[in-house]
């Protein structure tokens, strides 16, 4: 791996003295609040309007185009809702670089625009790209759509239940999955009632999924990467709205504070499904908040920008309404991001990330916790990029801090309280290398050094696109690579009615004696298929397999108790997920089918006794074999209408061969006259059977009425439409099923700027 | 988000929803089996046939599909067969129950048959339903043996403190001595019933014949239960010696964990069923030396019966 590095750090050096040709390179921004337009399409044509170079502006609306040799061209820049720009240059075959910055206006005809199937950018392999239009099309009961809704309808996603905010992507844990917020982290994005997440439609400019296979860019999570960028206040114009449901209410607002030079938008909501599911018939003990505020400021016309932003979300709520516990959660993040263009120097982009983050979750009274845990983490993330005349540099350092502090009452771990710290340094390079128009490589590594801890560990990553006809629309695309995992949130998956996260660094040691622990480890390799077919139509499939390693579990038990010790257990997930979409006119449609198969393989001291071997390999509860989601919306006589219908195959289940009263006889005779026993579960195999099939038609029928001043957004629908009893949980102790959302019929009301 | 607990309705989809017929097909399978019973493996046994008992109590559960019993009934016919002599004898159901949280009540069965069991005898214990299944143990009643010699301490008039020594038994599996104490804890004086397994503390010992030697001596212990602070006491005003023999089908339990004594394969003797039903051989003495000719001898044993010890408390320290 350090031969790799040297590689890498020398192909670096010599490419920077080879250059000979321009690169012309810049920003993409929104006018209106200086946002990055992330995947822009940017195209530099011949003055006979012949395509002669293009390329794609990257998450942060920077695009590079190399090797352009001197003469006149005319550049098009491009945006899905915006006025195409055009202009023609000069490049000059004596400098090195040409920075052309560009801010795009949204279009008078956006919705037309908008309405357009394939934007034919190029995504890596397990990458969606998430658009705002994505989230806006969503059933959700509320005024505004949400993340949570989208990323629920994408093939490999599993979410055990309606409540609890947990997903599992293609086999991964929820506590391994990363989710920035304009590069800052947050611990737990989704809300206690599974269709909200802190990531209102209002908030989002665009996001990228990554559910495995992700670059070098993305460091300390093995499953999947939600990378959100967020949007800035306008610079020249105020915007709000307030929208009411019977599940939330939300104030958003956004308003220059220097007009053309700084914004501010402020955005925040309150849960009312506790106050209204009273209207149903039987209370529903949930309840979240969040608020957000983020300040904007435009540095110079080189795309330069500055943002700070704060976020605080609050959950509470029992999952179980009659006898569960209490749980409760809270976000707090602080960030701050500058970005820019350095039009003198080689290093084309460069942005600058410093963020807080803190997650507080507990079980029992307010007062008195019965089970607490924090976490933190201060992060400091330098992100650079630049060009080279064969391939296109993107490298990074970052430092960061994470502390941990748990009150458990003997809750997997023995020590019931304890603090600890992790402090690791790093840095990644990942080289765009593009071979001829067809094929584009992208060799990465990571490389994080820990104080105290696990010690230097290299981690490479490897993505490849290959487009047969040299065609946007139609590419192969394949990743593989290593992933690390420092921290560990450890949670009881035995119990669905449970989402207490202890946070700490691994359990696990390679040499307990010498106290060298190590990180969950995972090892991924994809491969995808995407294409286009015409303006209306396409279509992905892509195919992983993902092992992973030192994954802390509950140990298996025939003891009715829920308090258990660690066991480690290895998994591997493969499977293969299927989209299609369509979109003409006012019509759009989503199909997506995820096939998927997980297992995990454990090893412990009980299972000679208990089986005759030394291992068991098993289904996880969120081994969802087979998943649906289909989606589809059109405008009809001026009301949008849009449907969404998920099925899921029955998640795995312990049914246990029965039920009976134990008596130890250890020194003494047991008192069968009047002493009860022991409660026993009989347990064949934990995870032995499934659940029912999981199935949900949810509806919404939408319209918006322009006033004098103010715009009128009606919408009406249903959760659950046809009622489908659905299982949320099933205790096999006490044989209490609790059911999901039944029929749940929602209004909102949404009144906004003109 | 309701808590249903019935099956699931799907009559209505077909009026409401007639342009999803893939719905009709999948939106009637929504059961959850709470467990998957095996028809052959009935019944639950637990409990002990005493040579030295009047009354034999076996605790018969059939295994079921809840954590609790809540049910009154049971379809069990439960016999005792003499496996020498042929004879079967039927024990009588009796029904117990406790109180779990604030009302509901939980159900148990123990089936008693007033027989003795002879010593050195092989029996069997059947339980069986009306579907014709049946769970059960085959037994053997332990030798009957001598009664142990109790030497108190000359020197110490304290009552329980002495030693107890005896012939080698088949195996003994279990030594307590009850103790009948008064206490004064926080100014307060009250009399309780505490019994302490001389096993379980690792009072025993034996030699190479198999003899075993017990030196009791368990007042500071018996403050140490009773979480005593110095101007407490704890005042033993009798003892007894509750002891019984058993055989190879008694669990060595030592060696195992918690978790693998929950294990229904681990420690069982049931055939087509899970539990354990040993034989015993028990024996309630005084704890004091009795003279004979001046020689200490074995006490005859007090005609209590042996389950009189459960009316003891039996506390627990972990440090021994």
């Amino acid at each position: 791996m350090r031969k790799l590095s040297i590689a890498l750090l020398m192909i670096v050096c010599f490419s920077g003295m080879a250059y000979s040709q321009v690169t012309i390179r810049g920003i993409i921004t929104d006018a209106s609040d200086a946002s990055p337009l992330a995947y822009a399409n940017v195209v530099l044509n011949t003055l006979d309007d012949e395509l002669y170079k293009g390329g794609w502006a990257d998450l942060n609306g920077f695009y590079s185009i190399n090797n352009v040799e001197g003469g006149r061209y005319k550049i098009q820049v491009s945006f899905i809702g915006f006025e195409t720009f055009i202009d023609t240059i000069e490049v000059s075959s004596f400098e090195k670089f040409m920075n052309i910055n560009v801010t795009l206006k949204v279009s008078e005809s956006s919705l037309e625009n908008v309405l357009v199937t394939g934007d034919g950018k190029d995504t890596d392999a397990g990458q969606i790209h998430i658009r705002n239009i994505d989230i806006q099309r969503m059933t959700t009961p509320a005024g505004s759509g949400d993340l949570a809704g989208y990323i629920q309808t994408l093939p490999g996603v599993v979410s055990t239940g309606d409540r609890g905010g947990n997903l599992f992507i293609r086999g991964g844990l929820p506590t391994e999955n990363l989710t920035l917020m304009d590069g800052a982290l947050i611990y737990q994005p989704y809300h206690i009632v599974g269709a909200f997440s802190v990531f209102p439609e209002e908030l989002i400019s665009s996001a990228d999924f990554y559910a495995g296979g992700f670059g070098a860019k993305y460091v300390g999570r093995t499953s999947s990467v939600l990378d959100v960028t967020l949007k800035n206040g306008d610079l020249y114009e105020t915007e709000w709205s307030v929208s009411f449901s019977n599940y939330l209410n939300q104030l958003y607002a956004e308003s220059p504070i220097k007009e053309g030079k700084s914004s501010v938008i402020v955005l925040t909501r309150n849960s009312l499904i506790d106050f209204s599911s009273d209207l149903y018939g039987e209370n529903q003990p949930l309840s979240f908040n969040s608020q957000f505020i983020k300040f904007n400021t435009k540095l110079n016309d080189n795309g330069g920008n500055c943002s700070f932003l704060t976020l605080r979300s609050s959950d509470e709520g029992k999952l179980d309404d009659r006898f569960g516990d209490t749980f409760r959660w809270r976000n707090v993040v602080f960030g701050g991001k500058c970005s820019g263009v350095n039009p003198n120097a080689g290093v084309s982009y460069m942005d600058l990330s410093v963020s807080y983050s803190r997650f507080v979750n507990e079980i029992g009274p307010v007062s008195n916790p019965d089970n607490k845990s924090n976490i933190s983490i201060a992060n400091t993330q330098l992100n650079l990029v630049q060009p080279f005349d064969l391939f296109r540099l993107e490298y990074g350092f970052f430092t960061n801090i994470r502390w941990f502090k748990y009150s458990i009452d003997q809750y997997f771990i023995k020590d019931e309280n304890a603090r600890s710290s992790l402090l690791v340094s790093g840095a990644y390079a990942q080289a765009i290398v593009p071979i001829g128009k067809k094929l584009e490589l992208k060799p990465g590594v990571v490389m994080s050094s820990y104080v105290a801890q696990y010690g230097t560990e290299f981690d490479p990553r490897f993505q490849a696109s290959f487009k047969p006809r040299g065609k946007n629309g139609e590419e192969l695309s394949f990743a593989m690579g290593i992933y690390r995992q420092p921290v560990t949130g450890l949670s009881d998956f035995r119990d669905a009615g449970n989402v207490f996260t202890l946070w700490t660094r691994s359990p696990f040691s390679a040499n307990y004696e010498l106290n060298e622990h190590v990180q969950i480890q995972s090892s991924q390799v994809l491969l995808g298929w995407r294409q286009t077919i015409g303006a209306h139509f396409d279509y992905s499939i892509e195919g992983y397999i993902k092992d992973v390693s030192h994954l802390p579990i509950s140990r298996w038990s025939g003891i009715v108790q829920l308090n258990t010790d660690l066991a480690e257990a290895e998994g591997l997930s493969q499977g293969f997920d299927v989209r299609l979409s369509t979109e003409k006119g006012t019509f759009f449609s989503t199909l997506g089918y995820g096939y998927s198969i997980t297992e995990f393989t454990t090893t412990q001291p009980l299972f000679i006794t208990w089986f005759g071997e030394e291992s068991q390999t098993y289904s996880p509860i969120h081994d969802r074999r087979h998943q649906i989601n289909a989606l589809a919306g059109i405008t009809l006589l001026g009301m949008d209408v849009i449907v969404n219908w998920k099925y899921g195959s029955g998640l795995p289940y312990t049914q246990p061969k029965g039920f009976d009263d134990l008596f130890v006889y250890q020194y003494y005779l047991p008192d069968v006259q009047s002493n009860y026993g022991v409660p026993r579960v009989l347990l064949d195999k934990p995870f032995n059977k499934r659940l029912p099939v999981f199935h949900q038609l949810d509806v919404s029928i939408g319209k918006d009425v322009e006033l004098k001043h103010t715009k009128l957004g009606l919408k009406a629908g249903a959760v659950n439409s046809y009622n489908q009893t659905n299982v949320f949980y099933y205790d096999v102790y006490t044989r209490r099923r609790i059911d999901q959302l039944g029929f749940y019929p929602f209004l909102s009301i949404k009144v906004g700027k003109k | 988000m309701k808590n249903r607990q019935h099956n699931r309705r799907c009559y209505h989809l077909g009026k409401t929803f007639a342009l999803f017929p893939l719905l009709l097909l999948i939106a009637c399978e929504s059961v959850i089996v709470p467990a998957e019973l095996d028809p052959s493996i009935p019944f639950s046994l637990y409990g002990s046939l005493d040579g030295n008992g009047e009354t034999q109590w076996i605790r018969v559960t059939p295994i079921r599909d809840s954590l609790f019993n809540s049910r009154t009934g049971i379809d069990a016919q439960v016999t005792l067969l003499d496996n020498e002599s042929k004879k079967t004898i039927e024990f009588q159901d009796s029904l117990f129950h406790q109180i779990l949280g604030r009302d509901e009540k939980i159900y148990y069965h123990n089936f008693w048959v007033k027989a003795p069991v002879i010593p050195g005898r092989t029996y069997t214990v059947k339980a069986s339903n009306s579907n014709g299944y049946s769970s059960s143990a085959i037994i053997t009643i332990p030798s009957d043996y001598e009664e142990p010699v109790v030497r108190l301490n000359d020197n110490d008039p304290r009552i329980g403190v002495g030693r107890i020594t005896g012939k080698a038994v088949s195996r003994l599996v279990v030594l307590d001595i009850a103790y009948d104490v008064t206490v004064k804890r926080q100014g307060r004086v009250f009399n309780d019933k505490i019994v302490v397994s001389q096993l379980a503390r690792n009072k025993v010992t034996y030699n190479s014949e198999g003899d075993y030697n017990v030196y009791v001596n368990d007042e500071k212990y018996l403050g140490d239960l009773l979480f005593l602070e110095s101007n407490d006491y704890v005042q033993i005003d009798s003892a007894k010696i509750f002891m019984a023999a058993g055989n190879d089908s008694w669990p060595n339990v030592s060696s195992l964990s918690y978790e693998e004594l929950l294990l229904p394969e681990v420690v069982s003797n049931v055939e087509g069923g899970v539990g354990l039903v040993v034989g015993i051989n028990t024996k309630v003495l005084p704890f004091r030396s009795c003279m004979e000719s001046d020689e200490v001898v074995s006490c005859a044993p007090l005609s209590i019966p042996f389950t009189e010890v459960f009316k003891y408390n039996r506390l627990e320290r972990n440090y021994d």
